[in-house]
């Protein structure tokens, strides 16, 4: 009696017919829990055969009718080696716990139940490993495998009993109605040496294929974005697709092949084959069904009924892709779950893409900016160097033959030397400078810089340093500069001092001149004036008319020519600065009586009425009492001397914090255009009227600066042809009792 | 008595004007041309004025009024400094060295008398009188 006993990898488990572990089995129900996903993991079961009953005495159970060659060779071949592919889910796979499992293990439990036959499970990795062991005969039996002519060369094929077709897959919203023409130009993924791969490699050989050796990884890699499309069958595309949540993936169109599976046995071993065939033939509806049912729950209301499962066999492709896609789209409790699945999925591969790529460009980058460095670079032990870059070279002239192997202490001047070498064993990070030593033993100014870089093994120590030549040169430059600068600015204050020295002696030489000439002038002048007055007083004798007339004539020009000597000193001085006002407390109500009475003789000689109005509030001003005289008098002998008929007016009073004193006429005026010259020296001068109003021309100008000099302004109201207002102010804050 | 009034003054017609005006109106006029003659005449006759002018030969107006005030039998008569120095602070170092006035020149006839009348008194002038 042959017993089964299905092996995994070496180990003979106890449990022969609980290849589906229950954690296997919860994994396709809860998928199949959402009555639409049936159709995702739906599979097309294809029966070729009718099944008829055998009766002769046989191995196994007796229910393939065997020949007695048949069982002869059973019985000289108790072991047979399967190798199912691992990722072809539900059809053949490993479960998680590495148990072969799906539709095809089952039925090789039922067949080996059937014929007593012993199976030995090889776990590969992948389906072309499968096909590479095969190659080296280490593989008795492929479980579901489409028959090819290059396969038929390497295996004998029983009929189908599984079909299934192949579909297009892409990302959600990239591409639909795709069909196999119209792959060209995309990244197409492919699997390995699957029939779907050589029947693409054959009719679309410009087709762009990427090849992978799992399902799983090819729609990820369409999932991701890394390649447009996978041509793929559609039953472990979708088992997958739903247990890892890649829920952007649709069925995008057929392929248009539909691949039949059979068993394949050993070409060597053509009894099996016929065995197999029987044993097939054999298996009941009821059997089949069992298997069915176990791998797809139709009973919850599917697409189709358990009662006419088996004779619908074949359902329109285009009808399972449409449900496929509405599925997806309708199970919002599933795809939040999937969707964090992929985002998962999304990140960590990013990530690792990441990491690889900075992995791979690190160490060349770090070898770039090592030899591009502008610095020079010494790598170092206990400062015998181990590697340097070009930088090096250019600066010390040492090749890296040369140098490597040295001690840093041979680059540096002996001057230098021992400070630097201390400085360095303390592991000071610098900048420092010293003075290096070139090949050709020329000095060289450097500035040195140490580092310790931690890579991946031992700490390095890095000696990083730069040719300073020309920033020492230039700070030398720039030391002479300031040397030679230093000497000219000494220079230069010393004659400026000398000219200062001079002008001052002019300036001194310039008042001494002044006072002289007024003293000169004035003495003269004093005879002049004098006598005219004298003889105009009648003192030594009576004049006639023409003498008295003539004499006043005299004495009206050498007054005039006083006052010029006057105003022509006032103004030197001012602009010398020569002038100071004084400062003390004074009556200015006194001040304003006293110039009015001055000068009334003046104003009732022309026939002009002479008004004041002082506020109660003005009594004692601080400031310099002589020069307020003089330019109230001065306005006032302009306004006499500018006025043929009406009155001039006098008004003083407080007006926002200041003292302000206001001569009104009822005069010729100013005409507009002149009014901003009017305080300029000389103005009636230039404005030609001169010669019938006499005066020097500076009266103005010496009471603007009389003003600004006390802290004080002047400005005029005027209308042409009516009058005009000369009002000034003075500063109260410190005044005014 | 005549009121005495001395004129130390170098300019010669300067020294006419001032004489003639002043003998005009009733004074008696003693000169003197420089500063020493001026403080020796002011001695010898305790003038009841003194008009001094600052530019002066050898030694200046601003001296002559420190020695003439440093006699104290000189001491109460008025000094009244005539002079066409004009600049800033004349006046100011005029009366420092001990002058009562500061007339500046030219003198003014009209004026002159009544300028001087205000640095003698009435009082003065009995009590010169009464000596």
């Amino acid at each position: 009696m042959l017993v089964l006993f299905p092996v995994i990898g070496n180990v003979l488990t106890a449990h022969p017919f609980h290849l589906l572990s229950s954690r296997l089995v919860v994994v396709p129900k809860r998928i199949v829990s959402c009555p639409a996903l049936l159709a995702v993991v739906f599979f097309w079961l294809l029966t070729v055969t009718r099944f008829c009953v055998a009766a002769s005495p046989v191995p196994g159970d007796g229910s393939v009718p065997l020949t007695s060659s048949e069982v002869a060779w059973i019985r000289g071949h108790p072991i047979v080696t399967v190798a199912p592919t691992p990722d072809f889910p539900p059809i053949e796979f490993f479960d998680r716990d590495g148990r072969f499992a799906g539709i095809t293990a089952d039925y090789l439990t039922l067949l080996g139940r059937k014929l007593g036959v012993t199976l030995t499970v090889r776990h590969l990795a992948s389906w072309q490993e499968v096909m590479e062991s095969t190659e080296r005969g280490e593989v008795d039996l492929w479980g579901a495998a489409t028959e090819t002519a290059s396969r038929a060369r390497l295996m004998r094929f029983t009929k189908p009993y599984l079909s299934f077709p192949a579909v297009i897959i892409v990302r959600k919203g990239t591409y639909d109605n795709l069909t196999l023409d119209k792959l060209t130009g995309l990244k197409v993924v492919s699997l390995a040496r699957h029939v779907t791969d050589d029947y693409l490699s054959q009719q679309y050989p410009t087709l762009n294929r990427i090849i992978v050796h799992d399902i799983p990884t090819g729609l990820k890699m369409v999932s991701l974005g890394a390649a447009d499309a996978i041509v793929v069958n559609a039953a472990p595309a979708s088992y997958y697709i739903g247990e890892t949540g890649l829920t952007n993936l649709v069925i995008a169109g057929q392929s248009g092949v539909v691949w039949p599976f059979s068993f394949a046995s050993r070409k060597d071993w053509p009894e099996l084959n016929g065995i197999l065939q029987k044993a097939l033939d054999s298996v009941t509806p009821a059997e089949r069904q069992a298997i069915i049912d176990k791998w797809v729950k139709l009973d919850a209301g599917g697409l189709v009924s358990r009662r006419t499962f088996g004779l619908t066999v074949l359902i329109s492709l285009g009808t399972a892709a449409l449900v496929i896609g509405l599925v997806l789209a309708a199970n919002r409790s599933l795809r939040r779950v999937v969707h964090q699945h992929t985002t998962e999925l999304r990140a960590e591969l990013k990530e690792r893409q990441r990491a690889e790529i900075a992995a791979e460009k690190s160490e060349e980058r770090l070898r770039l900016f090592f030899e591009a460095a502008f610095e020079g670079l010494f790598f170092h032990k206990q400062g015998v160097v181990s590697d340097m870059n070009p930088a090096t070279t250019e600066i010390l002239g040492y090749t890296p033959a040369e140098a490597i192997g040295r001690h840093l202490s041979e680059f540096i001047s002996p001057r230098s030397r021992s400070l630097v070498l201390k400085r360095m064993q303390a592991g000071e990070p610098g900048p420092y400078e010293l003075v290096g030593v070139r090949r050709d033993g020329s000095e060289v100014p450097l500035e040195v810089r140490i580092r310790t870089i931690g890579t991946d093994g031992e700490p390095q120590r890095v000696v990083g340093f730069r040719d300073i030549t020309e920033r020492k040169q230039a700070e030398e430059a720039l030391r002479e500069a300031h040397d030679m600068l230093e000497k000219k600015v000494a220079a230069r204050t010393r004659e400026l001092a000398e000219a200062n020295a001079r002008l001052q002696e002019l300036d001194h030489l310039k008042s001494m001149f002044l006072a002289s000439m007024s003293h000169e002038l004035r003495t003269p002048l004093n005879s002049i004036i004098g006598f005219t007055g004298i003889l105009l007083q009648g003192m030594v004798g009576p004049l006639n008319d023409e003498q008295q007339k003539q004499l006043t004539m005299v004495k009206s020009s050498a007054n005039h020519l006083l006052a010029l000597i006057n105003d022509v000193l006032d103004m030197s001085k001012i602009e010398a600065g020569e002038l100071k006002v004084t400062c003390a407390p004074f009556n200015l109500r006194g001040s304003i009586e006293k110039v009015v009475q001055t000068i009334s003789p003046l104003a009732e000689k022309k026939g002009l009425s002479l008004a004041k109005t002082i506020a109660p509030e003005i009594g004692t001003l601080v400031g310099d009492e002589r020069r307020v005289e003089q330019i109230l008098l001065n306005l006032l002998g302009n306004a006499i001397k500018f006025t043929e008929t009406g009155q001039i007016s006098v008004d003083c009073a407080v007006v926002a914090g200041q003292v302000r004193l206001s001569v009104t006429d009822t005069g010729i005026g100013i005409k507009e255009a002149e009014v901003k010259n009017i305080f300029k020296p000389f103005q009636q001068i230039d404005s030609g009227i001169t010669r019938k109003y006499e005066g020097t021309g500076l009266g103005l100008s010496i009471c603007r600066k009389l003003l600004e000099l006390m802290g004080g302004e002047i400005w005029v109201e005027s209308e042409w042809g009516k009058g005009s207002t000369f009002r000034f102010s003075l500063p109260i804050n410190r005044s005014l009792s | 008595m005549k009121r005495r009034v001395l004129i130390i003054e170098d300019n010669e017609q300067n020294l006419y004007l001032a004489t003639f005006i002043l003998e005009r109106h009733g004074f008696e006029v003693c000169a003197a041309q420089d500063g020493e003659a001026g403080i020796a005449v002011a001695a010898r006759i305790e003038p009841d004025l003194i008009l001094l002018d600052i530019q002066l030969p050898v030694m200046d107006g601003y001296a002559v009024a420190r020695v003439l005030r440093s006699n104290p039998d000189l001491a109460r008569i008025p000094i009244v400094a005539v002079t066409s120095y004009a600049m800033a602070g004349d006046r100011e170092k005029a009366l420092a060295a001990g002058c009562t006035g500061y007339i500046e020149k030219p003198i003014n006839p009209d004026t002159f008398i009544a300028q001087l009348e205000q640095y003698l008194p009435e009082t003065v002038q009995n009590n010169g009188g009464g000596e």
